[in-house]
């Protein structure tokens, strides 16, 4: 079955629209239309112009037009969101493993810190960590990823507890196969594929935590510009020049509902694969 | 002759669930056997009987309250890590279902390259080669190499798992009800494989299961498990001319008699 | 009680169809039990299947004669099937833990059998549930009634379950594999069990099951399957003393306790035809040892005293 009749019809639109966003991120000098106003050069005489057939939606406060923002945009956010979750898969897969497959002590251990972590509200302990860490897109990254992290290790966890009990696991252990090469063969890429399903599903969520955080002035700093600064900065001229706040809400938006059809249709996948 | 496995008096309790309960009955009350060099042994015995426990304790799986077992010499509960994981090279375990004891994402050639590289050989050229030759030792040809489990059948499958078991050179195999999932003409052919194995490397051979005739075609000698205890032994000729226990006589009589 | 000749059955799919029956005769006489012997994917639990009228949809099934007592169901076999089922026809599988509810008690389950097939109040259906409970040779029925499954032994599990059949009034049983979960000891208990209800309440058996050991223990006539087809069959002593059609030779030929002790077993090539293959002649001719050219074309039945078999060779 190819790859598009395994997704489905939303799931195909999904993946496109993802793409997209991707193939926008990386080309973004040659596809939007006025890349050197995308990237930040103010264009005074045309600020503030509704949206027109020259600009699509509109120019900002700067003259600079929208879409172009949100194409350079779009590069900032999707990394964010990949990135976030990306840490939080680094640290919390290995911690969800070890718990798992030592069980005791490490187990308790491990698992106790984690609760830590979960006891807080997500977005309170990101604005917390942020405010903590100081702005900046590195650290608005790491601070979304600390709340991010527990729930890959809780699933992790609860993978290799699975797993762990499965005969050919044993039949490996009679064999005098040793742990860490257990872990590696046979565990990790099993209890990668329902967390990989997992952030996909997740890079949507990350980016809107991001662009919150952005929202909220913890995150980037102007110059730089992601989609959640763009749509606090268009705050102050919402309604009359809606333009500025629409169109980047409008790209999270589809971005982030992307995202999550795509899991969505990657997790039914899933279920007939294995 | 050196015993393969020797076990004395063993003694396994599972420990009481709950606060309150007794303790209960062992599952093991002082059992012991041995298999000898090139011989093989047939261990029967039906639910209850205290076989599984008694294969496990002797795969090191479970704790003993008391007792001896040496495999090959050696006290596995005295060994540490890296020393018991070179002990158990050396014995070769067949389950009695290879779909579940054979890895369903890896390829037929990963499987049985696993042990190799376990024991620390080099990922080389030759490692496709030695896969393929115990493939063929088994009666498979080498394009089975790259097939997932899953495609295979339950005697295909359980050759592979055998294959894998032999891929260390062990001198102890131990089944575990190895033809007990498979129709009667594909465990004809697993049993004359198995024969021919052991002939070819003299191998020792620990054979566990619930089904006496089966058994008592492949064995040397046998024992048969009741409750915790074993109840008879003898050499395979004479436990079937002349059963001593009525229970071994019901296992024996069931069904077509021909002899 | 079962006169079934020539019944075919076809499952459509994308790749053409598949013949999961492709010629099964089946009769037997009332107060019989009869053995449907094979291996896997010989079409045992698809026979079971049709008798229960529990086929999957688009299925298509064609007999040339399909009689249950005095009904003739050649025509409309799978609604029909589906009135008799729990009624005159029950089942009996091989795991008796699954067939029960765990968390009903006994004593509830049956009264719901009891229930749904006689119209009896409160404290008939209990003396009937403890009646036929005792005569499934369970200990104390009435305490028992108040037991959970998982209190009860596994071969204590299968004769609830096969009180549950007896509770609906049926007078034939399908048992399919009814000791294969069980120990050997306990499930010749099972099957001394049925064999004494057929003496007792006058049911019929079909006993399908891949165990020799099991039709020469308890079974009166055979069949044996092989692809989809019934290949021979006849009175279990004669079938197993001197079997006519060579899978039959070959399966009994293949079994541990055939061969003097490390001998090797004899063994059959090749495998099972495919249900998607088309099978114009013989079906085992590709395995079999007396294969000849003529054996392309269907093979024609056999018979001698009471024992059929269908095969191309000449009888001695």
């Amino acid at each position: 079955m190819s790859l598009t009749a395994r997704l489905g019809p939303k799931g195909t639109i999904a993946l496109a629209i993802v793409v997209l966003a991707v193939v926008l991120a990386l080309f973004a000098p040659w596809i939007s239309p006025f890349p050197d106003q995308g990237a930040g050069a103010p264009n005074i005489a045309d600020k503030f112009q509704p949206p027109s057939l020259t600009h699509l939606f509109g120019t900002d406060h700067l003259g600079r037009d929208m879409v172009s923002r949100v194409i350079y945009g779009a590069r900032v956010s999707l990394t964010s969101g990949l990135l976030i979750v990306f840490v939080a898969l680094a640290v919390g897969l290995p911690v969800g493993l070890i718990a798992g497959y030592a069980g005791g002590w490490w187990d308790e251990g491990l698992m106790r810190m984690t609760d830590v972590f979960l006891a807080f509200p997500a977005l309170l302990l990101a604005v917390l960590m942020a405010a903590a860490l100081g702005p900046g897109l590195i650290n608005a990254i790491l601070a979304v990823a600390v709340t991010w992290w527990p729930w890959y290790a809780r699933i992790a966890r609860a993978e290799v507890l699975a797993l762990r009990g499965q005969p050919y696991v044993e039949a490996a252990r009679l064999m005098g196969v040793s742990h860490p090469r257990i872990l590696i063969r046979h565990i990790l890429p099993a209890a990668l594929r329902p967390l990989s399903v997992q952030a996909a599903l997740d890079v949507g969520p990350a980016l809107l935590t991001a662009s919150a955080l952005s929202f909220l002035g913890l995150g980037v700093l102007p110059p730089t510009a992601d989609w959640g600064q763009m749509v606090d900065a268009g705050r102050k001229f919402f309604p009359e020049r809606w333009w500025y706040s629409a169109a980047p809400g409008l790209a999270v938006f589809l971005l982030a509902l992307a995202f999550s059809v795509l899991g969505d249709a990657l997790r039914d996948r899933e279920g007939e694969d294995a | 002759m050196t015993d393969v496995v020797s076990v004395e008096n063993l003694v396994i309790r599972y420990p009481a669930r709950g606060l309150f309960t007794a303790r209960p009955a062992p599952a093991l009350r002082g059992v012991s056997l041995t298999v000898s060099s090139g011989e093989t042994l047939g261990l029967v015995g039906e639910s209850g009987s205290g076989k599984s426990s008694l294969l496990r304790a002797i795969l090191g799986l479970i704790p003993a309250e008391s007792g001896a077992i040496r495999i090959l010499g050696q006290d596995w509960s005295q060994l540490d890590g890296a020393a018991l994981r070179r002990a158990r090279q050396a014995v070769g375990v067949v389950a009695q279902n290879p779909f579940l004891s054979l890895s369903p994402r890896l390829s037929v050639a990963e499987i049985l390259a696993e042990p190799l590289l376990a024991r620390g050989d080099a990922h080389d050229a030759t490692l496709h080669d030695r896969c393929a030759a115990l493939l063929a030792r088994c009666g498979l040809p080498g394009d089975f190499l790259p097939r997932r489990a899953r495609a295979l059948s339950g005697g295909q499958a359980q050759r592979v798992a055998i294959a894998r078991a032999l891929a260390l050179e062990p001198k102890l195999m131990v089944l575990d009800e190895p033809t007990s999932a498979l129709d009667v003409s594909v465990q004809a052919q697993i049993l004359n494989l198995l024969a021919d194995l052991k002939a070819e490397m003299g191998l020792s051979m620990l054979f566990v299961t619930h089904n006496l005739k089966v058994v008592a075609h492949v064995a040397d000698r046998l024992a048969v498990m009741r409750r915790g205890e074993i109840i008879e032994t003898g050499t395979s000729a004479d436990l079937i001319e002349h059963p001593q226990q009525d229970y071994t006589r019901d296992l024996l009589g069931f069904g077509l008699r021909r002899r | 009680m079962l006169d079934i000749a020539a019944l075919s059955v076809t499952l459509p799919s994308k790749s053409g169809p598949i013949h999961v029956l492709r010629r099964i005769d089946l009769r037997l006489a009332k107060g019989e039990i009869h053995g449907m012997i094979g291996e896997s994917g010989c079409g045992k639990t698809m026979t079971a299947l049709t008798l229960l009228g529990l086929l999957p949809e688009g299925a298509s099934v064609r007999a040339e004669r399909f009689r249950f007592g005095t009904l003739d169901l050649s025509r409309h076999v799978a609604s029909d099937l589906s009135a008799l089922r729990g009624r005159r026809i029950a089942l009996i599988s091989q795991d008796p833990a699954a067939a029960l509810n765990p968390v009903l008690t006994i004593g509830r389950q049956m009264d719901d059998v009891i229930r749904s097939h006689h119209g009896l109040a409160k404290g008939a259906r209990r003396s009937m549930a403890v009646e036929i409970l005792l005569a499934t040779g369970l200990p104390e029925p009435e305490k028992l009634l108040k037991l959970y499954p998982h209190q009860l032994s596994g071969g204590m599990q299968q004769r609830v379950v096969i009180a549950q059949a007896l509770a609906t009034g049926a007078d034939f049983l399908i048992a399919d594999e009814p000791t294969t979960a069980l120990d050997v000891t306990v499930g010749a208990q099972v099957l001394k069990l049925l064999r004494q209800l057929v003496e007792t309440r006058g049911l019929t058996v079909l006993m399908i099951t891949h165990d020799m050991d099991v039709v020469a223990a308890s079974c009166d006539r055979a069949t044996v399957l092989y692809a989809g087809i019934s290949v021979e069959e006849g009175p279990v002593g004669r079938l197993l003393s001197a079997p006519r059609h060579p899978y039959t030779q070959a399966l009994l030929a293949a079994l541990p306790d055939a061969a003097p002790h490390g001998a090797r077993l004899a063994t059959v090539e090749g495998s099972i035809p495919p249900p998607t293959a088309a099978l114009p002649g013989c079906a085992f001719a590709a395995r079999c040892p007396f294969a000849m050219p003529v054996c392309a074309s269907p093979p024609p039945l056999r018979q001698e005293a009471g024992h059929s078999w269908i095969c191309h060779l000449e009888p001695t």
